[in-house]
């Protein structure tokens, strides 16, 4: 795990933050599994820090600024097939997200606290992996990975404090038709 | 309006920030409360017969899903009894390593309880978020302690939310010297940290309270207790934790799908408060002494001293996870063999809110034939109906319905419930007639 003292270093944008949400094994584990890949695909960026937590709250053990962007990679259900992939805005989070136990503070309540503390302001995205039905091991097909891929580029390239993917709506790529 | 007369009903729908759902029925009758219920009603979660049949790992793993808060207290309560049975002594090392362990879960939770459950109440804030946008410092640190709890659990577990490293005998595999050295700078850098919350939690603005009740914990010969001791009370009990069942009935009442316990047929404390009005003396002496500075006396009958005692026992969980590791040497062999034989055998630790007794019996294959499980929260139960008929007959029942609510729900989440470790509201209703 990362600690607080991590090296960092800022674009225009601020430093950005990719963090996968998860666990180790079962389905919930799709977060984890995107991050490890993006963040191999991304290992020469600097303004870049990855990691797989798991739970959402630990995003606060890494130095977060006030003018940083946040991107946060989850596993998702019932917002279409295996492999969707949909960005949110936090204010667009579906109701009742991080809601099913308080043990701890979930996503809905971690990302509350980050506007509270004045973090982020730079821009946070919540982006949603459609999971693959019950027991089915998780897996990022090269079709999901290339939607997340295109999607964290466009988030990474866009302009700090603009309308872009940051703060705008809610946007979904789906898989083709098989 | 007069006190003596006051009739009628409230419905408060929602109390956040407690750990499960349940609900809080009140009815008043000409000014004083005629019937007081903590409703427990989520579906039993039969967790003791799910056990039954299952192998010895499988309980370790599997007591840790009871709860994503406290899983180590219940690893180490079940590990306790099971080695108890296998004739399994573990080694120094080992007894060291999960006292580690232990003391990343008092971190993680008394801080999450502090910070974002409990502190709201006392400086008039409905939220952990908006209490942050006033004090972001103090909520940062305490996000900071908490994901050091967190980082403990996941050296020795692989994971901070139900770690899978515990086994009989030891862990499955021991830290290496690097990732321990890591964790110890964190440690050592968020000292002054934890001292400065002691600080920051005495200086809280908490409701002044005086009541009788009974603070029943371990106590250990020479710690302040965790993983081990006999049971005690500050009113004589003095018990090996095979002699629990004698002392302390269970039993179910109607409006709870959570047993309500009694010691020697009275309500009793267990937790951090209970814990420190027991073992004062077992704190290191810098730690008293920066205690007594803050000016607030323990052993204290003041109920909302919890949280103080909570601040203590994560400046204490720290130290003492500096200190185990000190010199730390990976240990060749992190556990022993252990060889499946029948028996009874029982565990008792203190989870962060409270002992945690656990009792099994395995068949000749090392197979579960029975469990029983008593957590904390169950045990505080009837203390805190005891509490909340006390409190709000004090607070005065002529207040506004939202006044009692909102004193009903702090009282409440003093307690830091994890009610059946699942939801996470509790519905309030007061009838008054």
């Amino acid at each position: 795990m990362p600690t607080v003292n991590e090296p960092r270093s800022s674009g225009a944008g601020g430093h950005a933050y990719l963090f996968g949400l998860g666990s180790p094994h079962g389905r919930d584990r799709l977060g984890w599994l995107a991050a490890e890949r993006l963040g191999a695909e991304l290992a020469g960026r600097g303004d870049l820090s990855v990691a797989c937590l798991g739970q959402p709250s630990d995003l606060f053990l890494h130095p977060l600024a006030a003018g940083d962007r946040l991107l946060l990679l989850d596993a998702m259900r019932g917002k279409g097939p295996p492999g969707t992939v949909m960005a949110f805005s936090p204010g667009e989070l579906p109701d009742g997200v991080g809601t099913l136990s308080s043990h701890g503070i979930g996503l809905a309540g971690t990302l509350a606290l980050v506007e509270a503390l004045g973090l982020c302001r730079a821009g946070i995205r919540v982006v949603g992996i459609e999971m693959a039905p019950a027991g089915a091991a998780p897996t990022l097909g090269e079709g999901t990975a290339r939607r997340l891929r295109n999607e964290v580029q466009r988030w990474l390239e866009a302009p700090p404090h603009a309308p872009g993917p940051a703060t705008a709506g809610a946007s979904t790529a789906r898989p083709p038709p098989e | 309006m007069n006190d003596n007369t006051r009739t009628g009903e409230i419905h408060v729908p929602v109390l956040a920030r407690v750990e499960g759902e349940g609900a809080l029925d009140i009815r008043v009758r000409e000014g004083r409360i005629e019937t007081l219920k903590l409703r427990i009603f989520e579906p039993p979660r039969l967790f003791e017969k799910l056990l039954e049949g299952r192998a010895v790992q499988d309980v370790i793993d599997g007591v840790a899903r009871i709860c994503g808060i406290c899983p180590v207290a219940y690893q180490m309560s079940a590990v306790a009894a099971l080695e108890a049975i296998l004739g399994i002594t573990p080694s120094p090392w080992v007894t060291r390593m999960r006292r580690v362990m232990y003391c990343g879960e008092w971190l993680q939770s008394h801080s999450l309880h502090i910070h974002l459950l409990a502190a709201p109440d006392f400086l008039g804030f409905d939220s952990a978020p908006a209490m942050a946008r006033r004090y972001p410092d103090e909520v940062r640190r305490g996000l900071r302690l908490q994901g050091l709890g967190n980082a403990i659990m996941q050296t020795f577990g692989g994971r901070s939310v139900h770690p899978v490293g515990v086994c009989t005998g030891g862990f499955f595999r021991a830290p290496d010297a690097s990732s321990m050295a890591a964790l110890r700078a964190r440690l050592e850098a968020s000292r002054d940290e934890s001292l400065a919350l002691i600080d920051w939690v005495a200086g809280l603005p908490l409701p002044e309270d005086d009541q009788d009740f009974v603070s029943v914990s371990l106590r250990h010969p020479r710690d302040y207790p965790i993983t081990a001791g006999r049971i005690v009370s500050d009113h004589g009990l003095d018990i090996s934790v095979d002699d629990f069942e004698q002392h302390v009935r269970e039993f179910q009442v109607p409006h709870s799908t959570a047993l309500h316990a009694h010691l020697d047929g009275r309500p009793y404390l267990v937790g951090p408060l209970a814990r420190l009005n027991n073992n004062l003396d077992r704190l290191p002496a810098e730690l008293r002494d920066r205690l007594a500075t803050s000016g607030i006396r323990f052993p204290s009958r003041n109920m909302f001293h919890s949280i103080i005692a909570r601040a203590v026992e994560m400046h204490l969980a720290l130290d003492e996870a500096l200190q185990l590791t000190e010199a730390y040497d990976p240990a060749a062999e992190p556990h022993v063999q252990a060889t499946p034989r029948a028996g009874t055998g029982v565990g008792c630790t203190e989870a962060p809110r409270g002992i945690l007794w656990h009792r099994y019996t395995l068949d000749a294959q090392g197979l579960v034939e029975s469990a029983r499980i008593v957590p904390p929260t169950s045990q505080n139960q009837a203390r805190m109906e005891e509490d909340l008929g006390a409190a709000l007959t004090r607070f005065g029942l002529d207040r506004d319905d939202d006044a009692l609510r909102l004193h009903g729900e702090m009282v409440i989440r003093n307690y830091d419930p994890c009610i059946s470790c699942a939801t996470h509201f509790l519905d309030f209703h007061a009838d008054r007639e």
